[in-house]
C-alpha cells in the first residue's frame, strides 16, 4: 500500500507540472516589465531549465521556498537554475522585451505558459485586450488573464505641462513625420516585390528554413510552423516574433489562433 | 497491485486537479458592462490626447468618431452580450486612433523615476536573498561592500530627482545600475563557491528518498515477473552518480558536484519513464 501511495504521488507530480505556476507582471512607463515568476519544480532534480518571458533581462534572481537564492547560469535564451530539490523556484527579472510602441500607443504582448497578472503605470489608460482577460481593475490598472498570448494596448497620459516643458517634442514631430515617410516608402516597396525568399545572412538556419517553408506557403498558421519544424511553443512563439519585428512576415490573430502572412521582400 | 497504483495515481491526480479548479473559480469571461467601462476610458484618454494633439491625422478623428458611435450603440443594453462585442470593436477603433498620434516622447523626468523605481525594487530583492543567507549564518563581505556602494548611488539619484537635476539623478542612476550588476555578479560567484549545506543536504535526502522508493516499486514488480532491466540500469546509474556527487562536495568540489547533479536530469527522466511503464496494465 505505501508502495503504491508512492507511485501514486510520482505519478501525479510527474503528470501535473506548472499548475500553481503564476506570473506577476509589472510594466514600467519606460516599457521595461518587472516579472516575478513562481513556478513548480520537480524537487527530486538539482537542476530545472528555465526561459524567460523575453529577452534581453537582467536583474534575475531565483530564490527557493525560504527565499534563499539560488545559482544559476546563463544559457542563452534559457537560464540553469540550480534548484536541488526545491519543489517552488521564484523567479524574477526585468525586460524590455515585452513592450512596443507606435504613435501614442504602448503594447504589451507576451505568452504566459500559466496564469498571470500585469499591472500597468500608473496614470496610464488600457486601450485594447487580446484575449478578453479574466478580470481587470481599472482603478489599479491590473489585468489577470488565462495562460496564453495576451495582447495588451495602453497609452500613458501626461499633463499639458509635461507637454509643454519638452524641449525635443518639434524635433520629434519632424522625425516621426521622417520615419513614417521612409518607412511608408520601404513598405510600398516591399509590396511590389516577387515572393521568392532566398537566404537572409540575418537570420540563422533555422529562420530561414522557416522563411522559405512561410515563402512558399504564402499564409501558414503558427501552430502549423511549431508542428513542421518540431520547435517548442515559446521558441516558436519567439522566433514567429522576431521575424515579425524584422518586417519579414505579419501575424494576425484569428479565432484563437495566430496566422503568419508571408511579406514580399525587399 | 497495478490496479491499485494507477487508482491512487488517479485520485492524486483528481485531487490536484480540484485544487486547480477552486483555484480558478470566480474566473470567468468580464461581464459586458466591465468591458464597455474600460472602452469608455480609453475612448476619453484618447480624446484627451487628441486634444492636446496639433494637427491631428483626420483617420485618427475618424476612429474616434467610429469609436463613439459604437459605444452609444453599446451603452444602450449594456448587459446584452452584442453590447460587449460592440464595446471590443470600439476598442479596435481606438486603438488605431491612438497608433496615429504623434505623440511626443515620455517626459525626461518620468523615465528617470520609473527607472529609479525598477533599481531599487531589484535592490530590495537583492537585499532580502543576502539577508537569508546572512539568516543562514553565510558570511558574503565583497557582496556586502558592493550592496552598500549600490545602495548609496541610489540615494543619491534620488536626492538629485528630488531637487530636480537630471543631469546628475541620469548619472546617479546609471552608475547604481552598473553598481546593482556588480552586486548580482557577486551573489553569484559567492552562490557558485558556497556551501549551502542546507540546501545540497535537503537535496540528496530528497533523492535518497526517492531512489529507495523507486528500488521498491522495481523489486516488487521484478517479483511479480515484469521486465525491470532498464528501470533497474537506469536506477544503478542514478544512484552511482548520486555517491559520486556526494563524495565530490564532500572533498570541496562543489561546482563539479552541481554538474554531476544536473547531469543526472536524463537518467531521471529515463527512471521515471520506466517506473511508468512497470505500472501501465
Amino acid at each position: 500500500m505505501r508502495r503504491a501511495l508512492a507511485l501514486g504521488f510520482l505519478l501525479a507530480i510527474v503528470a501535473m507540472p506548472g499548475v500553481w505556476a503564476s506570473y506577476e507582471c509589472t510594466v514600467y512607463r519606460d516599457g521595461y516589465v518587472h516579472v516575478i515568476h513562481s513556478v513548480q519544480a520537480l524537487p527530486f532534480e538539482a537542476v530545472m531549465r528555465y526561459e524567460p518571458l523575453g529577452t534581453p533581462y537582467e536583474s534575475f534572481l531565483a530564490t527557493d521556498p525560504e527565499g534563499v537564492p539560488l545559482f544559476f547560469s546563463d544559457e542563452g535564451e534559457a537560464v540553469l537554475i540550480y534548484t536541488l530539490g526545491s519543489d517552488t523556484v521564484t523567479v524574477s527579472y526585468d525586460t524590455p522585451a515585452l513592450t512596443a510602441k507606435e504613435g501614442a500607443l504602448w503594447t504589451y504582448e507576451a505568452y504566459h505558459d500559466a496564469p498571470a497578472s500585469v499591472t500597468f503605470p500608473e496614470g496610464s489608460s488600457i486601450i485594447s485586450f487580446n484575449p478578453v482577460p479574466d478580470t481587470i481593475n481599472l482603478d489599479t490598472g491590473t489585468i489577470t488573464l488565462s495562460e496564453g498570448i495576451a495582447t495588451i494596448s495602453y497609452v500613458l497620459l501626461y499633463t499639458e505641462d509635461e507637454h509643454t516643458e519638452n524641449p525635443f517634442s518639434g524635433m520629434a514631430l519632424v522625425a516621426v513625420v521622417l520615419a513614417v515617410a521612409i518607412g511608408g516608402g520601404i513598405f510600398y516597396r516591399r509590396l511590389n516585390r516577387a515572393a521568392a525568399w532566398g537566404e537572409d545572412t540575418e537570420l540563422d538556419a533555422v529562420e530561414n528554413r522557416v522563411m522559405a517553408y512561410i515563402a512558399e506557403k504564402g499564409t501558414v498558421l503558427e501552430s502549423e510552423i511549431r508542428m513542421q519544424f518540431d520547435l517548442p511553443k515559446t521558441s516558436s512563439w519567439r522566433m514567429v516574433r522576431r521575424l515579425e519585428a524584422a518586417g519579414h512576415v505579419t501575424v494576425e490573430r484569428k479565432n484563437r489562433t495566430n496566422v503568419v502572412r508571408f511579406n514580399k521582400r525587399s | 497491485m497495478n490496479h491499485r497504483i494507477l487508482g491512487i495515481g488517479l485520485v492524486c491526480l483528481l485531487l490536484t486537479g480540484a485544487v486547480a479548479l477552486q483555484a480558478s473559480e470566480g474566473k470567468g469571461p468580464l461581464k459586458g458592462d466591465t468591458v464597455l467601462d474600460t472602452a469608455e476610458r480609453a475612448y476619453a484618454a484618447v480624446e484627451r490626447m487628441l486634444a492636446v494633439t496639433a494637427d491631428a491625422p483626420p483617420a485618427a478623428v475618424d476612429y474616434l468618431s467610429e469609436a463613439r458611435t459604437l459605444l452609444d450603440l453599446a451603452s444602450n443594453a449594456p448587459e446584452a452580450p452584442e453590447s460587449r462585442d460592440m464595446a471590443l470593436e470600439a476598442m479596435a477603433a481606438i486603438r488605431e486612433a491612438a497608433r496615429l498620434l504623434d505623440m511626443p516622447p515620455e517626459p525626461v523626468v518620468r523615465a528617470l523615476e520609473a527607472r529609479y523605481a525598477r533599481l531599487t525594487i531589484a535592490l530590495l530583492r537583492t537585499e532580502g536573498a543576502v539577508g537569508r543567507l546572512h539568516a543562514l549564518g553565510i558570511v558574503t563581505p565583497v557582496v556586502d561592500t558592493a550592496l552598500e556602494a549600490a545602495r548609496e548611488s541610489l540615494e543619491n539619484a534620488a536626492r538629485a530627482l528630488a531637487d530636480g537635476a537630471l543631469l546628475r539623478a541620469q548619472a546617479a542612476l546609471e552608475e547604481a545600475s552598473i553598481r546593482i550588476r556588480h552586486v548580482e555578479g557577486a551573489l553569484r560567484d559567492a552562490l557558485g563557491g558556497l556551501r549551502l549545506e542546507g540546501q545540497v543536504t535537503r537535496f540528496f535526502d530528497t533523492l535518497g528518498e526517492r531512489l529507495r522508493a523507486a528500488s521498491a516499486i522495481i523489486a516488487a514488480a521484478e517479483a511479480s515477473g515484469a521486465d525491470t532491466t532498464e528501470a533497474m540500469a537506469a536506477y544503478d546509474d542514478i544512484r552511482l552518480g548520486l555517491e559520486e556527487a556526494r563524495t565530490l562536495r564532500q572533498e570541496g568540489y562543489n561546482q563539479e558536484s552541481r554538474e554531476l547533479l544536473a547531469s543526472l536530469a536524463p537518467l531521471l527522466a529515463e527512471l521515471r519513464e520506466a517506473l511508468r511503464s512497470l505500472s501501465s496494465p
